[in-house]
């Protein structure tokens, strides 16, 4: 296994086996990110491989300014969903809930299937009722697990601003979610 | 992380076991384009070096030719206007059909520099 300097460096040379190793490594939390801000699986897949490819045209600009190499494809996905959303205008609805039937471990700890749905649908329901710039970072910063700084790179607000931003967010989740919170 | 976080941080675990179910990988790996981009970026900037120089270049003769009279302790109103009555005694030559205002110049210049040579 390549470091991963070498590897940025190879992949910058047009090095596509080097490109593929990044690419493995770091696709799953972009995906990740892309599908909780679209909520639609085809469109987070199309949606992640297009950061990369945006990823692989731009990586000879991409310097160790000490930003990780993460942060940078969480920006290049920020602008790409922003995009998205100038073009599309609306979000698409859900996606079924087949899709949820087949995740193993959501809502851990929870024995019975119907509280487990119930709390999945209660989470599901509060994020979306939050502002756009919140759900955006509520994902990054507990799904994704991004430092405020990391947001502030990703999302061109301030710290403050993102703490600011937080503390709304969570006192607002923490209204819609009062049972659950209770229980926990 | 505060105690709210820590909560937070609880309840957003099982978000994070979210993962794709394809990784695309092949099919993006052959979108991706050829890199040529680093040879086209290496020869445009050479090409622009050459005009670059090529243009600093002719700036400095045009400047040396302009300038070389007036070192010689010309009055530069005097060559301004002798450049002018040349260029238009040449021009009317052109529009009389007569080239042999110009050759009388240069036949006249050539004997001065025989001349000068035998003296």
């Amino acid at each position: 296994m390549e470091s991963f300097e070498r590897l940025v460096s190879l992949a910058r040379n047009g090095d596509k086996e080097a490109f593929g190793e990044l690419y493995s490594s770091y696709f799953t939390p972009i995906y990740r990110f892309l599908y909780w801000r679209t909520k639609h699986k085809e469109i987070a897949e199309d949606l992640t491989q297009t950061v990369f490819l945006k990823a692989y045209e731009a990586v000879g600009a991409f310097e160790n300014t000490g930003a990780p190499f993460l942060s940078w494809l969480y920006t290049i996905a920020h602008n790409l969903y922003l995009d998205y959303i100038k073009k599309r205008k609306f979000l698409l609805p859900d996606e079924p809930d087949t899709f949820w039937e087949n995740q193993k471990g959501f809502l851990p700890g929870v024995e019975k299937e119907i509280t487990r749905r119930e709390n999945r649908e209660a989470l599901d329901k509060a994020i979306s009722e939050l502002s756009d710039n919140q759900q955006e970072l509520v994902i990054l910063r507990f799904v994704a697990e991004r430092s405020y700084g990391e947001i502030a790179e990703i999302t061109g607000k301030t710290e403050d601003a993102l703490r600011a931003l937080n503390y709304r967010a969570m006192k607002l989740l923490k209204e819609k979610l009062k049972n659950l919170f209770e229980d926990t | 992380m505060d105690k709210t976080e820590e909560q937070f941080d609880r309840l957003f675990k099982p978000l994070r076991v979210v993962t794709p179910q394809t990784s695309l990988l092949e099919e993006t790996l052959a979108m991706l384009p050829v890199r040529d981009g680093v040879t086209i970026r290496g020869s445009a900037r050479f090409l622009y070096l050459d005009v670059f120089r090529y243009t600093i270049m002719v700036g400095l003769v045009a400047v040396v030719l302009l300038l070389s009279p007036l070192m010689r302790g010309g009055d530069p109103f005097d060559e301004l206007y002798a450049l002018e009555i040349e260029a238009e005694e040449i021009s009317q030559g052109i529009d009389d059909g007569e080239f042999s205002v110009v050759i009388d110049y240069v036949s006249d210049d050539m004997d001065l520099v025989g001349e000068d040579i035998i003296n």
